[in-house]
């Protein structure tokens, strides 16, 4: 058996929440239907989760229920765009971005006032890139152009950004979920993003 | 044939009318109508036959003749007196089935009460399932409650919830003398959830916190974990607490 993912019956063992419970959270969405993996085994067909994204989100859901409604928990795993708006002040009061990425930012897209929920999006994958030390100052430019001009082109879908070097050349790519990639061996993978996540952590901030 | 009210008009079909789609306020068909594109309205009610090409939104719809809608349906209240097709998704807040509604996608909604049939090709998901007539869901049947009277044959490849109910009906004197000839089972290949109640029930694989196998099943597997009662009648090949 794999190791990558967990049956439904294992899953339910190794957290202790209820056959019921899942079903609940699978009706909010709060587990997307992708995760629900149907094969064939000797007893039938059983569901499969991929193991790390299924107890990640259950270990969230089961420590955020108390705080928040399943509505509103659905609203922050969900990968579309909320219809939130920020201000420049209130990104940085709330540790979305320091302020050097901000004047990265602003240098690139211009400078603005009030962020949609993309804009924050982009602000908040430049911070992630540059405090984690991976990306230059000037290669942000690079980062917010591919972000800009093609991320709403996936309407909402998951999708990876991939950051990559060759011969100190940098170079962005935004694929859609779960695409195979293979490059020659003179390319560095400096970073993979997924951008799922990065929405999750940043509405996580915003409430 | 269109009376402005407020902003919105009216679309009001006597007799056979060709009408393009759009955004009303009321649509009413008495007669045989047929509309090109999606429509929005506030209400919709059918007595005659409508067919919609695009999809229909709206906040209450009651149809007691016939409509086949080839796009998406999105109602808050639908009643269905006599015949529904969607062949798209279906979503609604309540959905009542005195006649016939068939659904090609998937359909989601709050509550549902079946008194006719519902035949479902994808999931179908509510809060609350009542039937007391026949169904055929093609993929997983999700619900927090899910009541079950069977009348004739019902169907679903899974069914998951918190509590799961599955009874008989009380035979009458002509279901008692039809009784070989009616199949009011319920076939499904696996039914998870906390609370089981079954009855007439072929299964391939039965899993819960509680279960009660009434009379007349037939499951290959039942897992349980706090408590577990069958009935003699019933046939369990394989029975474990987990």
């Amino acid at each position: 058996m794999e190791t990558n993912v967990i049956s439904k019956k294992d899953l339910l063992e190794l957290t202790g929440i209820s056959y019921g419970q899942l079903y609940r959270w699978k009706r909010k969405n709060l587990i997307p239907e992708e995760w629900f993996i149907r094969r064939a085994t000797f007893t039938g067909q059983e569901t499969f989760f991929p193991r790390e994204q299924i107890l990640a989100r259950i270990d969230k859901i089961l420590n955020m229920k108390d705080d928040l409604s399943l509505d509103e928990l659905a609203d922050m795993f969900s990968p579309s765009m909320s219809g939130i708006s920020l201000t420049a002040d209130e990104l940085l009061a709330r540790n979305i971005v320091s302020s050097t990425s901000l004047e990265v930012f602003n240098v690139f897209l211009g400078s603005l006032r009030t962020f949609t929920f993309q804009q924050a999006l982009y602000a908040y994958v430049l911070e992630k890139l540059l405090a984690a030390g991976d990306l230059s100052v000037d290669e942000g430019g690079g980062l917010l152009q591919v972000l800009a001009s093609h991320y709403p082109k996936f309407e909402g879908k998951p999708c990876e950004l991939i950051f990559m070097r060759k011969m100190g050349i940098s170079t962005f790519v935004l694929v859609s979920g779960s695409t195979e990639m293979y490059f020659d061996s003179g390319v560095k993978v400096v970073k993979r993003l997924d951008l799922a996540n990065c929405i999750e952590e940043l509405k996580g901030k915003y409430l | 044939m269109q009376n402005e009210n407020k902003n919105k008009l009216d679309l009001i079909f006597h007799g056979a009318v060709n009408a393009t789609g759009g955004v009303y306020n009321k649509v009413d068909v008495q007669g045989y109508g047929k509309i090109n594109g999606d429509v929005e309205c506030e209400s919709l009610h059918c007595a005659g036959h409508v067919s919609i090409t695009g999809d229909l939104i709206g906040s209450s719809a009651r149809v007691e003749g016939n409509a086949s809608i080839r796009g998406k349906v999105k109602m808050d209240k639908l009643s269905v007196y006599g015949q529904l097709d969607v062949a798209d998704d279906l979503n609604f807040t309540s959905l009542k089935v005195g006649g016939n509604v068939k659904v090609q996608g998937n359909m989601a909604g709050e509550d549902v009460k079946i008194h006719g049939s519902l035949k479902a090709a994808g999931d179908c998901e509510a809060e609350v399932f009542r039937a007391n007539g026949a169904f055929s869901i093609g993929g997983l049947l999700n619900a927090g409650r899910i009541e079950v009277i069977l009348h004739g044959s019902c169907e679903a490849k899974e069914m998951g919830g918190e509590h799961i109910e599955v009874r008989r009906t009380g035979y009458s004197t002509l279901g008692k003398l039809l009784k070989h000839f009616l199949n009011n089972t319920l076939s499904v290949e696996t039914i998870e959830g906390d609370e089981i109640y079954l009855e007439n029930t072929k299964a391939k694989v039965v899993r819960g916190n509680k279960i009660e196998i009434g009379p007349d099943c037939e499951i290959d597997l039942v897992e349980y974990s706090t408590e577990c009662k069958q009935d003699p009648s019933s046939q369990i090949k394989t029975l474990t607490q987990r």
